[in-house]
């Protein structure tokens, strides 16, 4: 398999480098079609990305608190499940993109390991994050690039619980993946309905940091 | 429920006409209904999970529409090749991880593969294009009319038509060409 300039360049004829533009623009086009159909299913048949029960889920502990503030929330219910929801969906379009690739090999410690990491890598990219979750998993010593590349695996493949404490992990060790961590760890927390965590996340995005903008319209709707 | 989503054979290709001028209203008010359907379906007969049905319906959905247009799918029992390609297409995303029982012998991957830099790259070139050159391209590439075809809809010589698809790939090209690094040669650029 090539990418899009390796094809173009090794194409012999005219007829050929057409082929592998429309073979590449389909893929283009297939982000914006996929977009426009995820909102139809999302507005029209209330089919989403993540399971709504999943979108929702609340912990004991939350439910608790909704319990004590429920006065409240009935006054304020209605506006707050559609802004959740909103949100949710907007954390969610933003996650789904374009998807997010590894930028290859980095060296470890074992050939197990230098395997496993291989395996997890190939799987990610090819959006496989369920089998990329099982080998980087299987990594003895996890490099703060796969702990990075884990925690994406588990947001893409929807086990937000999972992704969050990594991402929070990496925040508090390194900043070599600070904007990134900001970016996916606020997504994470909305899409795990925590708003004020979330928040606080999001604040962290600094003007000309990646993907600001973006953070500025979550945070708009948060407030 | 109908093998053919209750179309007939006429209501069909009526439907893939409709596709190639990119007018996906009937296919989606079809399709986008049996979407649920499909996730029940591949979590009830494989166990997948709603993430992993989910994924599977909607790959399914873009390339069962290309392949329509195609001419890859025919009336008979659509229905029928929507759910088996849902199940192949789930397979295909499973491979790695789970052991497959099922064949694929007609879903080889695209052998263009873009990476995320690329397909960024190439998106951002995408935009910068007219309306005019998005729309011929659509109908072109996606919704594989041909030249003529075009031509004849919109009323104008196929050559005017031919022209302006080069000056669009051009124009494609160029674009991409200035976001990435490794410059397309330019002996390859289509010459009008």
């Amino acid at each position: 398999m090539k990418n899009f300039y390796q094809s173009y360049d090794a194409a012999v004829s005219p007829e050929e480098r057409e082929l592998v533009v429309k073979k590449a623009l389909r893929q283009v086009i297939h982000i914006e079609q996929r977009k426009e159909w995820e909102q139809v299913l999302n507005h029209q048949h209330g089919i989403t990305r993540i399971e709504k029960n999943q979108l929702l889920k609340i912990s004991w502990m939350k439910l608790l608190t909704v319990a004590a503030s429920f006065a409240a929330f009935i006054f304020a219910g209605h506006y707050f499940f559609n802004q959740q929801q909103t949100i949710q969906a907007l954390a969610q379009e933003y996650l789904a993109e374009v998807p997010v690739h590894h930028p290859g090999l980095s060296k470890g410690v074992s050939e197990q390991d230098e395997q496993n990491r291989q395996i997890a890598i190939s799987l990610f990219d090819s959006q496989k994050y369920a089998g990329a979750i099982d080998k980087f998993n299987v990594i003895v010593k996890l490099s703060v690039q796969d702990q990075f590349y884990l925690g994406l695996s588990y947001l893409y493949y929807g086990e937000i619980d999972s992704a969050i404490p990594l991402f929070v992990e990496l925040d508090k060790q390194t900043i070599q993946y600070r904007e990134e961590v900001n970016w996916f760890l606020s997504l994470a927390y909305i899409l795990n309905n925590d708003q004020s965590k979330a928040k606080i996340q999001l604040e962290q995005i600094k003007n000309g940091d990646w993907n600001f903008q973006k953070s500025k319209s979550l945070l708009t709707k948060l407030n | 429920m109908n093998k053919n989503f209750g179309l007939s054979e006429k209501q069909f290709n009526q439907m893939i006409e409709e596709m190639r001028l990119d007018n996906n209203v009937l296919f989606e008010s079809i399709f986008l209904s049996h979407f649920k359907d499909c996730i029940a379906f591949l979590k009830q007969k494989y166990g997948a999970n709603y993430n992993d049905a989910y994924d599977a319906t909607m790959d399914t959905l873009l390339e069962f529409r290309l392949r329509i247009i195609d001419g890859k799918v025919r009336y008979g029992n659509v229905r029928y090749l929507f759910t088996k390609m849902a199940t192949q297409v789930y397979m295909r995303n499973r491979k790695n991880y789970v052991a497959r029982d099922v064949e694929e012998d007609d879903l080889k991957a695209d052998d263009v593969q873009l990476n995320h830099d690329e397909l960024h790259q190439l998106s951002q070139a995408w935009q910068e294009l007219s309306d005019a050159c998005q729309r011929l391209f659509k109908l072109h590439f996606y919704g594989n009319m041909k030249l003529s075809e075009i031509a004849k809809d919109d009323d104008r010589t196929p050559l005017s038509v031919r022209k302006q698809k080069i000056r669009c790939l051009n124009k494609l090209l160029t674009a991409y060409s200035k976001r990435n690094k490794s410059t397309i040669n330019e002996e390859f650029l289509p010459i009008i």
